[in-house]
């Protein structure tokens, strides 16, 4: 009997296993289902005239400007009706497989050559709980982007994530004022009585800076070098040393990291937002300069670059005016009254002086509209004109004087800048083309003595789904003293590729 | 003998009178009455299948979920998600009036106002343009009037009223006279000539008709977009919290 009773038991319970497997998979059959997605990427840019007297980047047309390939993947999904996750995780690798390092070659112990870089970064790991203690609340928590503005594509209130200028300049559309993942909560309330209206608070847990492009240590170092030979010329002294340094960057505590409050809305069918945001500058700006001179040894001088705090606040609106879309954004940008101490030794004497950097405050601003033609397909239209880009600021004239701030170029004054786009499709969306436009007009009063113009017309083909392929020329041309005529004689054109899954 | 005559002659006229065909209807009240139809459940959430057919017979598909909301005296609300393929899943479309649309662009995580100008733009690179996706009223953009009977379809010729924005400035419907449904349109440019043409094949779900193909053809392009819902659901009491960009921004589960 027992023999007969130890069986049954072992098929009974499988058979009321398989009978309730499905049932219970069915109810959390939605809440499990994962959703894994992502896109393969190679961007490739080469430069299309001969530059090889250029003092950072010396060229041949041919040569490659960045070559990258992305693997990115998506891991989204539901833990419940209420709970969501979602990632995003980045493997960057260089195309350039030959390293000028011997060593590199060699196999290691593992038996691999690091001839192949390849850096991995988590962009986004974050969970939300919807409805969280009340109807209307969400929180996300994790490694996240908190994207505020309304303007289409340069947002002046949007401080919460820093930029990434490492990529700013290297035209990869994908990275044209991208924006580093930060970790922190972000609430969000929605008022039951009103769709439109919400409140959102969002607490970062540390600063985190803005990367930085290619050449700015070398041409910072540089810059700091003529004003040194300037500093000492037809005194005799030996020829000296400048140098940058970061020096005492914020704490990683927890009254450090950036915090924001925003109250948006709808009104008369305009979008609306008021925001605060407290931080830090995400860029190193001058703190405090040191030069020691020596008769026998030459001159050094030395510049510590470190962040001032900074309060924006912040006003956006958007809608429509007869069919025409339209929208404005303004932040009045508060810095710490920060002062850059110049320290001067020379023998037994030391001299001081304080000199204040930014005008406080100072304002930035965009308004721009778009609009479709019914030509065709649409005929689409977007123009916007801004005041004050993401690294500019509005120094003060003691500053510009004194320490030769200020001007055009990357961190310089606050300039004034024209976008335009038009853009056309063919063969049901297969191919669009698009003509960029940038004008940069560091003082209006003189547009046509000192300003830069940024051409881009470009081609976007998708012969089949989930695929594109993107050919473009970035043509530059203007005063070398501006932000974008820098990089006049340095033309690219590129290609980019990408198959989504 | 007099009065005999008189009731025979009342008789008669009443027999006529009965017997006359009731007045036509109205070009107008028959376009309210295809609103009114296609606007008669209260909500709905369904499965869309978008097939496009270029010329050379290839295919591409597009699958997304609709939820709607009906009103009876303003612009339905809709919130549209792609499911497939991988490069446009998430990408949201969010109408709350014909000049309140929202997109949402999953690979940037942003929601952005889009004006109504971007009613001209095709769908999805289909031969539907935003505009043939409107929730307006027909009968709040176009006056009609009744050009045609043809056995039982009413032939509607609407034109464009001078405040609306509607891309078609003419467009002539077939109505069955039954139950006011839309079975086939012609869609003119502005030139006055043929652009597009759609024929619908409607079903009553839940004993709501439901369009549950539409084939329209760029005649232009010699290209045609299939539209089938796979399947819809009605009076599901949505909530209003669907209906806002916060509800755009959710991953959509895939079904």
């Amino acid at each position: 009997m027992q023999r007969v009773t130890l069986p049954a038991w072992i098929l009974c319970c499988t058979l009321l296993m398989l009978v309730c497997a499905p049932g219970l998979r069915a109810e959390d059959e939605a809440a499990f289902k994962v959703d894994l997605r992502g896109d393969i990427k190679f961007f490739g840019s080469a430069f299309t005239e001969d530059n090889p007297d250029d003092e950072f980047e010396p060229h041949e047309a041919g040569d490659y400007n960045l070559t990258r390939g992305e693997l990115h993947l998506k891991l989204d999904g539901y833990i419940s009706e209420n709970v969501s996750y979602k990632s995003l995780l980045y493997f960057t690798y260089g195309v350039r497989q030959v390293p000028g390092d011997i060593e590199k070659l060699q196999v290691d112990e593992g038996g691999t050559a690091e001839a192949d870089e390849m850096e991995t970064e988590i962009k986004e790991a974050s969970f939300t709980l919807m409805d969280f203690g009340a109807p209307g609340l969400d929180l996300t928590v994790g490694r996240q982007r908190a994207r505020w503005g309304t303007s289409d594509e340069y947002n002046v209130i949007d401080n919460l994530n820093p930029v990434d200028f490492g990529n700013l300049y290297t035209f990869d559309p994908d990275y044209f004022v991208a924006h580093l993942p930060m970790d922190g909560f972000n609430l969000e309330y929605r008022l039951p009585t009103d769709t439109t209206l919400r409140v959102q608070a969002v607490y970062f847990f540390s600063f985190k800076p803005s990367t930085l492009p290619a050449s700015f240590q070398a041409r910072s170092t540089a810059l700091m070098q003529d004003r040194l030979e300037d500093l000492t010329e037809g005194y005799g002294f030996p020829a000296g040393t400048a140098a940058i340094v970061l020096d005492d960057p914020p704490d990683y505590s927890v009254g450090d990291g950036p915090v924001g409050l925003r109250v948006s809305g709808n009104l008369l069918n305009m979008d609306w937002g008021l925001s605060y945001y407290h931080g830090y500058v995400s860029l190193p700006v001058v703190h405090r300069i040191e030069s020691d001179i020596g008769i026998d040894t030459g001159a050094t001088l030395t510049s510590y670059l470190d962040y001032p705090k900074l309060d924006v606040v912040g006003f956006d609106l958007a809608g429509e005016v007869e069919s025409v879309g339209i929208w404005a954004e303004v932040g009045c940008y508060w810095p710490e009254d920060y002062r850059v101490r110049q320290t001067t030794r020379f023998l037994a004497t030391t001299e001081t002086k304080y000199v204040r950097l930014f005008d406080r405050p100072y304002y930035k601003y965009t308004v721009g509209f778009d609009y479709t033609f019914g030509l065709g397909n649409g005929l689409y239209w977007n123009t916007q004109f801004n005041h004050g880009y993401y690294d500019e600021f509005r120094y003060t004239a003691e500053a510009k004087e004194e320490l030769g701030l200020g001007g055009a170029g990357f961190m310089g004054d606050l300039e004034n800048y024209l976008a335009s786009r038009i853009e056309y499709s063919f063969f049901n969306d297969e191919l669009t083309a698009i003509l960029d436009g940038l004008l940069e007009m560091p003082e209006l009063s003189d547009i046509s003595g000192n300003s830069a113009v940024v051409i881009k017309p470009k081609l976007i083909y998708k012969p089949y789904d989930n695929t594109s392929l993107e050919l473009a020329y970035v043509l530059i041309t203007g005063d070398r003293s501006t932000k974008y005529g820098a990089f006049d004689r340095k033309d690219v054109v590129y290609t980019l590729l990408k198959v989504h899954f | 003998m007099r009065t005999v005559l008189s009731v025979c002659a009342v008789v008669a006229l009443l027999c006529l009178v009965m017997a006359s065909p009731a007045p036509a209807m109205d070009g107008n009240e028959i376009l309210k009455k295809v609103d009114e139809v296609q606007s008669a459940s209260k909500d709905s959430v369904g499965n869309v299948t978008m097939t496009l057919v270029d010329k050379g017979g290839q295919t591409k598909e597009r699958t997304m979920k609709v939820w709607r909301r009906h009103y009876k005296d303003r612009d339905d609300w809709s919130v549209l998600k792609f499911t497939a393929p991988a490069d446009i899943r998430n990408l949201g479309f969010l109408s709350l009036a014909d000049d309140k649309m929202y997109l949402y662009l999953p690979a940037f995580d942003r929601v952005r106002r889009i004006a109504s100008h971007a009613r001209k733009e095709s769908f999805a690179g289909s031969d539907l343009s935003n505009d043939d996706l409107s929730t307006g009223k027909y009968s709040s953009h176009y006056d009609a009037r009744t050009s045609k009977e043809e056995g039982g379809v009413y032939v509607l010729d609407l034109k464009r009223k001078p405040s609306s924005e509607r891309i078609y400035p003419r467009v002539i419907a077939w109505v069955n006279k039954k139950d006011f449904t839309v079975s086939r349109m012609e869609l003119y440019d502005d030139g006055n000539k043929l652009w597009k043409s759609s024929e619908i094949k409607n079903e009553q779900v839940q004993g709501y008709w439901t369009p549950m193909e539409i084939r329209m053809t760029d005649v232009t392009k010699s290209h045609t977009t299939i539209m089938k819902i796979t399947k819809i659901e009605y009076d599901k009491n949505l909530e209003d919290s669907i209906f806002t960009e916060r509800y755009l921004k959710r991953s959509v589960k895939g079904d």
